[in-house]
């Protein structure tokens, strides 16, 4: 009886009032209202579909090799990261991971521009000490000829650093182009590359861009690279950002790139550093400096 | 835990019982307590009865070791680092990178040992020194080529 009575009153709550105790059967549902005639609604056209970007070495990939391929995206949504395929130049994107030939370029990059400005008086620079102190005998003191020695307290320093010094010197060039490629594979192969078929952005916007970083899961710095000028928006919104930086195709190095986390390379930035880091495969030895006008060796005969 | 609960169980005693017995300082882990010596703890201090520093007359001041500056990682500076010095390779030879080095005129994309550098500062810049400059350099000109080339094993 109290479970009747429960099950009435939840029926009850259910707003039918007095109904709810009734035992009639229920009473049948009103018929549907007649509907007023529309016109056919078409159905909805799907956007057009963008043919996709397939990007293809210009340098010809001489077989066993074959090119290696990655997915290429753009900055204009945070989710537009399959707009198409690109191919990679085996020979920059997929060498052997030299981590020897990394330390070396990053050590070379840190101390080829040093110059240490350390200096210290030696006992001729310092003022004074011409005259002896006390004669050489009969003091009772020890035998000094100078108040400026080494051993004297305001004398000079015997072995210290002199004078601005320079740690210049020049790896091979062919050293410094293998960890550039080097290092352009280790981003391949840690998911750190991504391509970008251009710089476009639809604000200019600081936020825009680090929500976009954080919605792809870039890091927490990020190298932009193109060969040609940057549109307006990248580089208002680059400025307003400390970890992402835009440098020109010229700038690229080991060290930029083991500083940042993550690489965008646009494709015309790819084609620029395919040509110049594949040339010196197959370059003559500079018997006159690279800088002069010089003539490429002629292509090899094509077997029959 | 065991040397807490035995920290523990010593400190109460002493408080217990009262004890006046020499301080041990070794057990406590520091030479000298600078004065302080033992004495009933007080209820309204803030240090915990298990810590090394109770029961103590006279708070003992603990010095931290200094903490370190912190330091922007991502500076202009820091952040454009070695940019352009590849410039020649992907640049067509133009410029290179030893013409990006900035410092004095006769070190710039060079590099030699005392007695080198010396000289080549009076090659190049000898003629606009100073008078008192440019006789320290000749002094030290003369004696680093008598100390290279007539003393020790290598002449």
């Amino acid at each position: 009886m109290i479970r009747a009575g429960a099950a009435a009153l939840r029926a009850w709550s259910k707003a039918r009032g007095w109904a709810a105790l009734s035992t009639a059967p229920p009473a049948p549902p009103a018929a549907p209202e007649p509907r007023r005639e529309e016109p056919p609604v078409p159905p909805p056209v799907p956007p057009p579909v963008p043919s996709p970007v397939l990007r293809s070495c210009r340098v010809p990939v001489v077989p066993p090799l074959s090119p290696l391929q990655a997915w290429v995206g753009s900055l204009r949504h945070p989710e537009d990261t399959l707009r198409g395929l690109a191919d990679l130049h085996p020979d920059v994107f997929g060498v052997s991971p030299r981590l020897d030939i990394l330390h070396t370029v990053a050590t070379w990059q840190r101390n080829y521009k040093r110059i240490s400005h350390a200096r210290v008086r030696s006992r001729a620079e310092v003022r004074g000490g011409g005259r002896k102190p006390w004669r050489q005998k009969g003091s009772g003191r020890a035998r000094h000829g100078s108040a400026r020695s080494p051993l004297w307290r305001g004398g000079g320093i015997a072995h210290g650093p002199r004078g601005p010094t320079s740690y210049f010197y020049m790896l091979p060039m062919r050293v410094r182009v293998l960890g550039l490629k080097v290092a352009l594979s280790a981003k391949l192969m840690q998911d750190e590359l991504h391509l970008v078929d251009s710089l476009e952005m639809p604000s200019g916007d600081p936020r825009y861009l680090q929500e976009l970083a954080r919605a792809r899961r870039w890091g927490h710095s990020v190298l932009v690279v193109d060969s040609d000028e940057f549109p307006e928006n990248i580089i208002a919104a680059a400025s307003g950002l400390k970890s992402i930086t835009l440098i020109p195709a010229l700038g690229l190095n080991v060290h930029s790139l083991l500083k940042h986390q993550t690489l965008v390379l646009t494709l015309g930035a790819v084609t620029f550093l395919e040509q110049r880091l594949l040339w010196h495969e197959s370059r003559y030895s500079p018997l006159v400096p690279f800088s002069l006008p010089h003539r490429d060796p002629p292509p090899p005969p094509r077997a029959a | 835990m065991a040397a807490a609960a035995t920290l523990l169980l010593r400190a109460a005693d002493r408080a217990l019982l009262g004890r006046a017995a020499p301080l041990p300082c070794a057990q406590r882990g520091f030479s000298d307590c600078g004065g302080a010596r033992w004495a009933p703890a007080r209820p309204g201090l803030p240090v915990p009865l298990s810590s090394p520093l109770a029961g103590l007359s006279r708070p003992i001041r603990i010095k931290e070791p200094p903490k370190r500056k912190p330091v922007d990682r991502w500076t202009k500076k820091r952040a454009l680092f070695g940019v352009y010095d590849n410039v020649g390779i992907l640049g067509g030879f133009q410029i290179h990178p030893k013409s990006l080095i900035m410092g004095p005129t006769w070190l710039r994309g060079w590099r030699g040992n005392e007695l080198q550098r010396c000289i080549r500062k009076k090659q190049m810049v000898g003629d606009r020194m100073f008078a008192e400059d440019y006789h320290k350099l000749n002094k030290r000109i003369r004696y680093l080529y008598k100390r290279f080339n007539r003393t020790g094993k290598h002449r």
